[in-house]
């Protein structure tokens, strides 16, 4: 894993970004620190990129492909930083030289495999804990496991967690779903039989329905077109300055394999700068301390709090309605929703943000002031000092250090340039 | 298991299939888990740690038992029932509100990038043992709307 941050004010940009590389497999899980996540981007141009997640792209590392960018732009200045994180897409989508028509099947093919792999894991997984449970039948209810983690994972591909529509990601043209079927047809039911002759290995129990070799079908076809990552992907992080651009700016994208000649990607976060607008501070993968840092208050005990707090909440409720003599049940199922739905909601959604409220003024806005003003030397020293709290958190609390070793700094400012700073040991 | 599994059904497309593959290792391929937060932190709780909010109520209950005792000592009177001393089970099947739904979407949102819901197919299968809310009748096996049982699992 790896932690990454992007601090943005008027004057300048700092990016930093920890060495750890996890590397795992079934019997073992190991971590180096001397892995290369933060790049220039073009030759002499004031932009660098970031990597975190997966650090290959179509088995092809990523420091080999931006190098292999950088190379063919040949120190080209583009208007945005936008305009370079495009140009930079567009140059692994449309690009059969990088990765030529059958390389593009293969990735296609592992794509698919893995997110079968992320079903038959769950699949392991509901099995092991029914067993703990109900050992004895666990061969009747088989086939209903797997329709289940079949199902769960469908759903996930239809609706994001706050329960709206999952979206078709916008970098692929209409029609797409359809031309993945077309083209690979026979692989995806040659994929959905490896999928159980692996789990019937162990399970010769296990029959699948024709409805749900159905979703699985869908299921490879949705893992390329919805706004959905549920495979291995990399985000990939732009910074900088762009030749028209006062003031920095910064773009991010989740990406995964290049498929029918375009590359699976979305942003998913964009910045920039203005006179009147405050500072940016955007953390990237494992950013708990970052964010604990910013705000005060560990993220996770903070759901956990507010959860908490919802749940006693609704049981005292519950608890007075109940013993409220002389009502009849509808008079206090009635009661309750009223109270729930009009009241105590509405009670809590005002103290959370007033908690909210508070944290940022306590915490947040006096850490964004200062970073708002700091000098170029100062801004990247404040970047590599959160990743390092990451770092210390990792050490202390965790056996294996995901995140780690040497911090990568870049700063950049439309007078000096890129300037980067590494403390890793040459070769 | 995972890098096993994605090595076994790979290894069994590679036997199957027609087409030229390139660049065939998938030792490389980092599987990403359906893992949260909670497991690492939980990792961290000692055995048999009781939510807060379990804790807050249970105590709530034990004081509200306590003080409805020494009232009828006082007024020499036996209980006549128990549903003033003891909390019944309804407070358990709080129901899951629009208004509650609402707010744990919101809060879940707060916290969603890439991270899924953990779920479980033994929950999905259990009939419930308990009282349902207020009736005293059995609740149906049937589970609610399942986002809706997701989103409460997240807490």
């Amino acid at each position: 894993m790896t932690s990454e941050v992007v601090l943005m004010n008027r004057q300048a940009v700092a990016m930093a970004a920890d060495s750890a590389v996890t590397i795992s497999g079934p019997q073992y899980l190991k971590t180096y620190q001397s892995v290369d996540k933060l790049f220039p981007l073009v030759e002499g141009q004031p932009v660098a990129v970031m990597i975190y997640n997966n650090a290959e792209i179509m088995s092809t590392p990523w420091e080999t492909v931006i190098s292999l960018y950088r190379e063919a732009v040949k120190g080209r200045a583009l208007d945005t930083v936008e305009a370079y994180a495009e140009d930079f897409m567009a140059f692994l989508s449309g690009n059969p030289d990088l990765f030529p028509a059958d390389h593009q099947d293969t990735e296609f093919f592992k794509h698919v495999a893995v997110v079968y792999t992320v079903i038959a894991e769950d699949f392991d997984e509901q099995v092991r804990k029914f067993a703990e449970k109900n050992g004895a039948r666990l061969g009747g209810h088989l086939s209903s496991i797997f329709e289940f983690v079949v199902g769960e994972l469908y759903a996930d591909y239809q609706r994001y967690p706050d329960d709206n529509a999952r979206a078709d990601l916008s970098c692929f043209p209409q029609g797409m779903g359809e031309q993945v079927r077309r083209r690979y047809r026979s692989e995806i039911e040659q994929l959905i039989d490896s999928l159980i002759a692996a789990l019937k290995r162990e399970h010769p129990g296990l029959a699948v329905s024709e409805a749900t070799r159905e979703r699985l079908r869908e299921i490879a076809v949705f893992s390329v077109t919805k706004d959905a990552f549920f495979e291995h992907y990399t985000g990939v992080v732009f910074a900088g300055f762009g030749g028209r651009e006062k003031f920095p700016a910064m773009r991010s994208y989740l990406t995964s394999s290049v498929i029918l000649g375009i590359l699976k990607r979305k942003q998913d976060r964009r910045a920039d700068m203005s006179a009147d607008g405050g500072p940016v501070v955007q953390p990237f993968a494992q950013d708990r301390m970052i964010r604990t840092f910013l705000t005060g208050i560990d993220p996770y005990l903070r759901m956990f709090m507010f959860g908490e707090t919802l749940k006693l909440s609704m049981n005292i409720v519950t608890d007075l309605i109940g013993r409220a003599p002389g009502l009849s049940d509808s008079q206090r199922q009635a009661l309750f929703r009223d109270y729930s739905e009009n009241n105590m909601g509405y009670a809590l959604k005002e103290f959370f943000k007033s908690i909210d409220s508070y944290q940022y003024q306590v915490h947040t806005y006096p850490i964004y002031r200062a970073i708002g003003s700091l000098p170029k030397r100062e801004l990247g020293e404040t970047a590599a000092s959160l990743i390092k709290l990451n770092s210390f958190q990792q050490k202390v609390m965790h056996s294996i250090e995901t995140v780690g070793g040497p911090i990568d700094v870049a700063v950049i400012t439309r007078n000096g340039g890129l300037e980067m700073k590494s403390d890793k040991a040459d070769l | 298991m995972a890098d096993g599994r994605l090595k076994e059904i790979w290894a069994s497309f590679e036997a199957a299939t027609t087409r030229k593959l390139v660049n065939r290792a998938v030792d490389h391929i980092q599987v990403p888990h359906r893992r949260d937060w909670r497991a690492d932190d939980e990792a961290h709780l000692r055995q048999g740690f009781e939510e807060p909010s379990t804790t807050a109520f249970a105590a709530l209950k034990a004081r509200l038992a306590s003080k409805a005792k020494k009232a009828e000592r006082r007024s020499g009177r036996s209980a006549k029932s128990d549903s003033d001393t003891t909390l019944s089970e309804t407070a358990q099947f709080a129901p899951e509100t629009d208004a509650a739904r609402d707010l744990i979407k919101a809060l879940k949102s707060t916290d969603y990038r890439v991270r899924r819901p953990q779920f479980d197919y033994v929950d999905q299968v259990r009939i419930p043992e308990k009282k349902s809310w207020f009736s005293g009748k059995s609740k149906s096996a049937a589970p609610k709307n399942a986002a809706d049982k997701k989103a409460f699992r997240l807490f």
